[in-house]
């Protein structure tokens, strides 16, 4: 009787030892994205559902942003640790003493591009003077504005007509050259039969007027507090981007199984354009995610030009590579 | 009298000016940042800092708000009438009327800036959406609530239906009618601004999104401010409106 | 023909199912210069009669011609005067405007100038003078009253019809009121019927006065004042009124006692 009570309590704490040591303490993250779930996320959700995210021992919740949610102010005030962002935002809110911090820059390249049709084809954008452009306005100018200040005009110098989400006005001709995104835009103009040699599509890069896409961002208090849960972060993202520029097509499936909703089309579409701004820049160089200064002091200079920002700040309190640079080289490089 | 002077301005300024102060000096008192409480000197400061922006914001929101109040209180009017002179438009209409007021302008803001795109006109028809009920009711209710004996009166006289409504109804729905008036002068505002949230390339919801996406908040808490007083100046306006109007009524 | 003949007027309020009687076969003859008052009980129909008299209702049986005419045509010459016993003055306009109403509504009789002429005769005829700008909310009740008076004679009617104009008004000023009244009544000549409920205002101001019996109404008596047309404020004690008064309570009282029994 003895012996078998012995037994059962043996069991019974090799059963509750081993629950608990396989039990790790698992880190709660909220990720805010920057809009719905979708292969522009593509990394994220890949490190989510192939489990990096778990080896690390992180769960993450990727959540989506919308018109009325803006992950600026999701981590600002607390309730995200971790979102989605652009640089020239950081920037723009740390002018006004919002202590968030640049912790990784994915996409090495700007999403814009500015496209007009053969027939309107130019040599140097001297030639918009006078002439109808069809921008995003209310801060998306910028680039455009900093790309006719390296020929000596300013906005003043063409009929600026404000766009809404639509290629119609463009395809119509309402305006000679239109600002587009690489995420769709670009893809339905070429679609419509524009494309090839019948579309010229400059690139901001070329005018060192490039403001560069996503990037990781924190409050920099959550940084200074978190610097291991960070660097887990960071690490298992960017193994789920490199797991993207691997095998496209099994990240196109696993984003499309996360949210049905997408259109398979477009979505192949928008992770090809991704891959290709990740494939840019200082990835070559450095690896996945690295933060150039030269990148953002120019954003800062930018800004400036199109006075979006009041006054400018130290371009190093901007981003942080601390948790990046702990990061293996062998996760973060690409051959 | 001097305790009525009191009562009617000095303590009322005073507590005004304590306000003017807190706001200035607790922010800093408790160490909340400018991002989140901002103090009333830098609200002050990005308003100057801003003040060409801020000059191009108002004005198109004056615009969106004032055509918004005019058509948004005058189709108001005309169905008031409409509803109060005949039974059987008043049994049509009614539905669609109270729909309006139903419909949250937060839910319909969108599908208008759709339709209308960007410009001023989706702003001026939220606005207009939001105005036509106050007056559809009121004009109804101020043309329905007489004493029974002026169309007595009037039936004395051979008086048409017609002259009934111009000469006794609309002028003695006068009080009802501007009190609509009223409400619709901060209805118009509101309209504008949150049409401008859905989509738009200028005003004061404008500069308001756009404050917020650099978390400028001294500057949003400025166009706030100003959308505010934009609100009660249309108001007094008003006010002074019915003071002329209505001089000596018995209410 | 100058004279307004009521002729078996009755009545019939029918309301969900419900019939009520309210006036039975009522005929009366009024001519030029005479004034006519109805004296009855509150709630016995003699306000209906006046609103069927002035075409605001359509008796269920009988006639009414006004100067041999149907009343809802001479609503449309604007033959007919009508004081309500409230004064349903128009709070937005002044005395004079509120006076001039009836030549600005339907069709125009009187010119602007003819407007203003009679405005001003009125004006004087009512004791206003000096509360011309006056809005009605400035003014007492018994003003008010008078600028209803003079606004029901603006057009010179050929019938002159009186609710209860008094009614509402406190023992001091009626008393000024009808005393003033009697003096204009002599005045235009213009033939007028009264209802009220105050006996000694129906004698003071009427030629005859008929007794209405309680509802549904129907003429008990009628009664000659012969008070003459010279009338002023001691007439109220003289033993003649007193008599006439005293005559018209008995004939009412008697009436209801019988009623009661």
């Amino acid at each position: 009787m003895r012996n078998i009570s012995i037994f059962f309590l043996f069991i019974v704490t090799i059963l509750f030892g081993c629950n608990s040591c396989n039990k790790q303490k698992e880190t709660t993250i909220n990720l805010r994205l920057q809009w719905i779930p979708q292969t522009q996320f593509a990394g994220y959700i890949v490190a989510k559902q192939k489990g990096f995210y778990a080896e690390e021992g992180l769960d993450v919740n990727l959540l989506p942003a919308g018109p009325d949610l803006k992950p600026h102010l999701t981590v600002a005030n607390g309730s995200d640790q971790i979102g989605i962002g652009v640089p020239n935002q950081i920037i723009a809110v740390r002018t006004n003493g919002v202590p968030l911090v640049a912790i990784a820059q994915i996409f090495q390249d700007s999403p814009n591009r500015y496209v007009l049709k053969k027939q309107n084809h130019i040599d140097s954008l001297q030639q918009l003077k006078g002439k109808k452009v069809g921008l995003w306005i209310g801060g998306d100018e910028v680039e455009f504005v900093s790309m006719l200040n390296t020929v000596g005009m300013t906005l003043n110098d063409v009929v600026v007509v404000p766009q809404e989400f639509s290629v119609v006005p463009f395809l119509e001709d309402q305006y000679v050259i239109s600002m587009v995104t690489v995420y769709n835009e670009l893809n339905l103009i070429q679609q419509q039969g524009y494309d090839g040699d019948k579309l010229q599509i400059l690139s901001p890069k070329d005018y060192n007027s490039a403001i560069l896409g996503d990037m990781i961002f924190c409050k920099e208090s959550y940084l200074n507090e978190n610097p291991e849960t960070v660097r887990k972060f960071l690490q298992a993202s960017i193994k789920g981007w490199k797991y993207c520029l691997e095998y496209p097509e099994e990240a196109l499936e696993i984003v499309m199984k996360y949210n049905p909703e997408l259109n398979r089309n477009e979505q192949k579409y928008m992770l090809q354009a991704c891959v290709n701004m990740i494939k840019a820049g200082s990835t070559f160089t450095n690896g996945i995610g690295f933060i150039n200064e030269t990148d953002y002091a120019n954003t800062q200079r930018i800004l400036q030009i199109s006075r979006q920002i009041d006054k400018t700040v130290d371009i190093k309190t901007t981003f942080n590579l601390s948790a990046w640079n702990a990061i293996p080289d062998s996760i973060k490089k690409i051959q | 009298m001097k305790t009525k002077y009191h009562i009617n301005y000095t303590i009322p300024f005073v507590v005004f000016i304590l306000i003017l102060l807190c706001w200035e000096f607790l922010p800093t008192l408790f160490s909340i940042p400018r991002y989140i409480f901002p103090r009333l000197s830098e609200i002050i400061n990005a308003l100057i800092l801003a003040k060409e922006y801020l000059f191009t914001h108002l004005s198109t929101t004056v615009t969106e708000a004032v055509l918004g109040f005019f058509i948004g209180s005058g189709l108001g009017f005309i169905f008031g009438v409409g509803m109060a002179q005949s039974r059987l438009f008043s049994n049509i209409a009614l539905p669609y009327v109270i729909a309006t007021n139903a419909i949250p302008v937060i839910a319909i803001a969108p599908i208008i800036v759709l339709w209308f795109g960007h410009g001023i006109t989706a702003k001026a028809v939220v606005s207009a959406f939001l105005c036509f009920f106050p007056l559809v009711i009121n004009t109804y209710r101020g043309l329905s609530e007489y004493n029974p004996i002026y169309k007595e009166l009037f039936q004395l006289y051979g008086s048409s239906e017609k002259d009934f409504l111009l000469k006794f109804k609309i002028p003695n729905a006068a009080p009802y009618i501007i009190a609509g008036l009223k409400l619709n002068a901060t209805f118009a505002v509101i309209g504008a601004v949150v049409a401008e949230f859905i989509g738009a390339n200028a005003g004061l919801g404008f500069g308001m999104l756009q404050a917020s996406y650099s978390l400028n908040t001294p500057r949003l808490w400025g166009y706030i401010i100003t959308s505010c007083l934009l609100g009660v100046s249309m108001y007094m306006l008003i006010f002074f409106v019915e003071k002329i109007l209505l001089k000596n009524r018995a209410i | 023909m100058n004279s307004t003949v009521i002729k078996n007027i009755s009545h019939t309020f029918k309301n969900k199912g419900n019939s009520i009687k309210v006036i039975d076969e009522f005929s009366i003859e009024i001519n030029a210069g005479e004034t006519v008052a109805i004296l009855g009980p509150s709630g016995c129909g003699k306000s209906t009669i006046l609103r069927c008299i002035a075409g605001f209702q359509n008796p269920t049986e009988g006639t009414v011609f006004i100067n041999g005419e149907y009343p809802s045509l001479a609503l449309q010459r604007k033959k007919i005067g009508f004081a309500f016993q409230e004064a349903a003055l128009l709070d937005w306009k002044t005395v004079v405007d509120n006076i001039k109403l009836p030549g600005y509504i339907g069709i125009k009789t009187l010119s602007e100038a003819e407007l203003h002429q009679k405005t001003i005769e009125l004006l004087n005829l009512m004791q206003l003078n000096g509360f011309e700008k006056y809005l009605p909310n400035q003014l007492s009740g018994g003003m008010k009253q008078r600028v209803a008076l003079a606004r029901a004679l603006l057009l010179q009617p050929s019938l002159l019809l009186l609710d209860e104009p008094f009614g509402s008004l406190d023992l001091l000023t009626r008393s000024t009121l009808i005393v003033e009244f009697a003096k204009i009544l002599l005045a235009t000549q213009i033939p007028t019927i009264i209802v009220t409920h105050s006996i000694e205002e129906a004698v003071y101001l009427a030629d005859r006065v008929c007794i209405l019996s309680s509802r549904p109404c129907k003429i008990i008596r009628e009664i000659r004042p012969e008070l003459g047309k010279q009338k002023d404020f001691n007439l109220f004690e003289k033993t003649d009124f007193l008599h006439s008064v005293a005559k018209c309570r008995k004939l009412l009282l008697d009436h209801w006692n019988q009623n009661e029994n």
